[in-house]
């Protein structure tokens, strides 16, 4: 998501890197690796595959990044590489992917997180919720979480129009409403 | 995924002051849900965000830093030309070519071959020519035959044979 005032220096970024400037490709780097993370380790569940991709990702963004053309569209171009890189691994394996981790709901990492950190009762709820969504609405709900994406870059990344993400986020959060109140349905 | 790259030091090699990308470093700022979102799913929605908080593990920038930027330093990437990488690419510009080469060897064809008519002409022509009567299709016909049975072995037998028709010509 970055704002037209940040996209000046992220064209550099990219033309500098495209030149083979080290500095650009690492601010690059920096800006969004942990993102890329965040959302594949949501989606697998595997801290390691997670950062295996990550790499495998980044590696595959520098040998091209030479062709891309700043349209505003690099986060959705990002995150539709990674994403079809843990599918096409996820098939390799011939693996399930697995519901989010355990560690990821507690909030290690932000502050702000472990500073307000909701009852554990809420999170377990919360996972057991998530596991009963469906692949493609916990998805969205990753790539709006766990990537920053706006709906937008969502729609790109999975190629469905607006209104279809906009329609599954409504009923995913509906869903998830339903199953965490004590006597609500599931929200259809 | 290893890496066998060196450690990175920006210090060491910066001919560009480092760039600074606000606003798209993780996290990045949440898009609000639109206004047909209830406020009870909004209020999830922001419950989901303090909750669904992405962490990573110490070093991950470094490490997947120095596991691409091998590919940064082997070459420089290529810079393809714009027109390859839009729609219009490879597939478009070899049917173009195979329409092109289909069309110039059609004209080639059409150009080489008598066509139908023109045989039909030319057999026309001659048939017509046979029919011509008196007495110069007479002496043609003599002299053909003439020189289609070799019966004349020299030039001054066929000078004389000529002499010959020409004087019956002019009588």
């Amino acid at each position: 998501m970055t704002d037209p005032l940040d996209r000046e220096s992220f064209q550099q970024a990219v033309q500098r890197a495209a030149q083979g400037d080290e500095i650009a490709w690492r601010t690059i780097v920096d800006a969004y690796s942990r993102r890329v993370f965040g959302l594949l380790r949501a989606q697998c569940g595997n801290s390691d595959l997670a950062e295996e991709i990550t790499q495998s990702t980044f590696c595959t963004i520098v040998t091209k990044i030479g062709s891309y053309t700043e349209t505003g569209k690099f986060e959705s171009w990002l995150f539709r590489i990674a994403m079809n890189r843990l599918r096409d691994e996820m098939r390799r394996r011939k693996r399930q992917a697995r519901p989010v981790e355990e560690e990821t709901l507690s909030g290690l990492v932000g502050p702000a997180a472990e500073a307000e950190a909701p009852p554990s009762v809420e999170l377990a709820q919360l996972r057991r919720a998530l596991e009963q969504l469906s692949e493609a609405d916990r998805k969205i709900v990753h790539l709006r979480h766990f990537g920053g994406l706006s709906f937008k870059q969502i729609a790109d990344v999975l190629d469905q129009p607006l209104g279809t993400v906009l329609a599954r986020q409504h009923r995913a959060l509906k869903k998830l409403k339903g199953l965490m109140t004590p006597d609500g349905d599931a929200g259809e | 995924m290893t890496d066998h790259s060196d450690n990175f030091d920006p210090s060491d090699q910066a001919p560009n002051p480092p760039l600074r990308l606000a606003g798209v470093s993780s996290p990045a700022p949440r898009e609000t849900l639109p206004d047909a979102f209830e406020p009870a799913l909004q209020a999830l929605d922001d419950r989901l965000a303090e909750t669904l908080v992405g962490g990573a593990p110490a070093g991950l920038e470094d490490r997947v830093f120095r596991a691409s930027v091998g590919s940064l330093r082997a070459g420089r990437p290529t810079l393809v030309p714009a027109f390859l990488t839009s729609r219009f690419g490879w597939s478009q510009l070899a049917m173009a070519a195979s329409l092109g080469l289909a069309f110039v060897v059609a004209a080639m064809t059409v150009m080489k071959a008598p066509g139908p008519n023109q045989a039909i002409a030319s057999d026309t022509v001659l048939e017509i020519d046979w029919l011509r009567e008196g007495p110069q299709a007479e002496e043609d016909r003599k002299i053909a035959h003439v020189l289609d049975t070799g019966a004349l072995s020299s030039f001054d037998e066929v000078a004389g044979e000529m002499q010959a028709l020409i004087d019956e010509l002019e009588m």
